[in-house]
């Protein structure tokens, strides 16, 4: 947990996640936050979640309106949701700032807000938050443990021409968004993805299957997911929303390298190597 | 006027467990009071969400995060000393305003990166 208060007093700003089903994923620690605050500042990806807030605090306030503008910068809303909550804790701390998901992964007024409130005299904790991430997980049936992962957004990806490892698994987050820093809520044209897809077919081939994924994130929702060849993937352009993530599973996977350390993982000897005796017991 | 039943059983759903248990268990009960065309109902017991949407529900998808034109700048110089004790005013200055600080911050945000 990032805080940056003393310990001792309550923070002039919490920053919360409120996970990604509804209501479902808020943790104690999160509605405990809530309820100490003066003033929720919040990101739902629902209406009804705003409800749910005002149980728990006397006002709360929808920044998504306030915020986003059809095809301006994301930026200025991100700057303006941050603006915003740290103006409300200079006036009536503690305040939460409260974005579904996990506040910490791709959320740029958390990093705005951490950065600006040492200057305005303001401390900040922020709570870990249910992330896609964790939902992907099981939506996908992927198991980080077992390959690994590598996840990059998506534009980032094509602009700094990350390498990617085919034997890995990798998710690319935003790949609705691709290209454009603006806001929008138009749909995208196929020709949108002929880049991102080119760019990918530098590590996959053509008829790699590969899956677009969005977590549910309403209780009467199932997962969202669409499963293409990659080589086809701007006709799926209508599936690929702003919200979305690209799952490419490995192409193959990486064999065996150290069979000789491999046959020593399961060997007591080798631990004993690896580890500290323990102490003599006096008896 | 049937829009407006789909956000409201959505809503309800989300914040009521035994409706939204209901709803998918016994829906024609559950969905008894609320006026819903066929196919509003069959989309809505889909479970899938470009169905729903179609139907006009208020289902929010955004990206959260942005690369920036500043970020994408290799080895760019952290804040020098005189930079950094620039700012440390700037947020005083903002502190000891009186009314809406907003617009300030913003500034002050712009100004940091």
């Amino acid at each position: 947990m990032t805080s940056t208060t003393d310990g001792r007093r309550p923070p002039d700003i919490y920053i919360v996640g409120l996970g990604i089903n509804g209501i479902e994923h808020v943790t104690r620690q999160t509605e405990a936050a809530c309820r100490r605050s003066n003033e929720i500042l919040a990101v739902p990806t629902n209406p009804a979640v705003l409800t749910y807030l005002g149980t728990l605090c006397p006002k709360v306030t929808d920044l998504h309106p306030v915020s986003y503008r059809e095809d301006e910068r994301r930026m200025n809303a991100y700057d303006t949701m941050s603006a915003m909550t740290l103006a409300a804790a200079l006036e009536h701390p503690p305040v939460a700032f409260a974005t579904y998901g996990h506040p910490y992964i791709y959320v740029c007024p958390t990093r705005l807000i951490l950065d600006a409130a040492p200057l305005l005299g303001l401390t900040v904790e922020v709570q870990p938050g249910v992330s896609s991430l964790d939902t992907m997980f099981i939506d996908l049936n992927v198991d980080p443990a077992v390959d690994g992962l590598q996840m990059y957004e998506a534009t980032d990806l094509l602009v700094r021409q990350r390498p990617l490892q085919p034997d890995v698994p990798c998710l690319l987050w935003q790949v609705g968004s691709v290209e454009s820093a603006l806001y929008s809520t138009a749909e995208s044209q196929p020709e949108r993805f002929y880049r991102i897809r080119d760019y990918l077919l530098r590590f996959y081939p053509a008829d790699h299957e590969v899956t677009a994924v969005f977590s549910a994130h309403h209780p009467l929702l199932e997962p969202s997911t669409v499963t293409f060849a990659l080589g086809e993937m701007e006709s799926h352009s209508e599936d690929l929303h702003q919200g979305l993530t690209l799952y490419l599973p490995p192409v193959s996977y990486r064999e065996v390298a150290d069979l000789d350390l491999l046959l020593k993982i399961e060997s007591q000897e080798h631990l004993a190597g690896l580890t500290k005796p323990a102490p003599a017991t006096v008896e | 006027m049937s829009r407006t039943a789909v956000n409201e059983i959505l809503d309800r759903a989300l914040l009521d467990e035994q409706f939204r248990d209901a709803v998918q268990t016994d829906p024609d009960n559950a969905l008894a009071d609320y006026e819903l065309t066929d196919d509003e109902r069959t989309s809505l017991l889909s479970r899938k969400m470009r169905e729903i949407q179609h139907i006009g529900a208020q289902l929010i998808v955004t990206a959260r995060f942005v690369i920036t034109n500043e970020q994408l700048i290799a080895f760019r110089p952290k804040l020098d000393d005189a930079r950094k004790a620039e700012l440390a005013r700037e947020g005083e200055r903002i502190v000891a305003m009186s009314g809406d600080r907003t617009q300030a911050i913003r500034e002050l945000l712009v100004q940091m990166r």
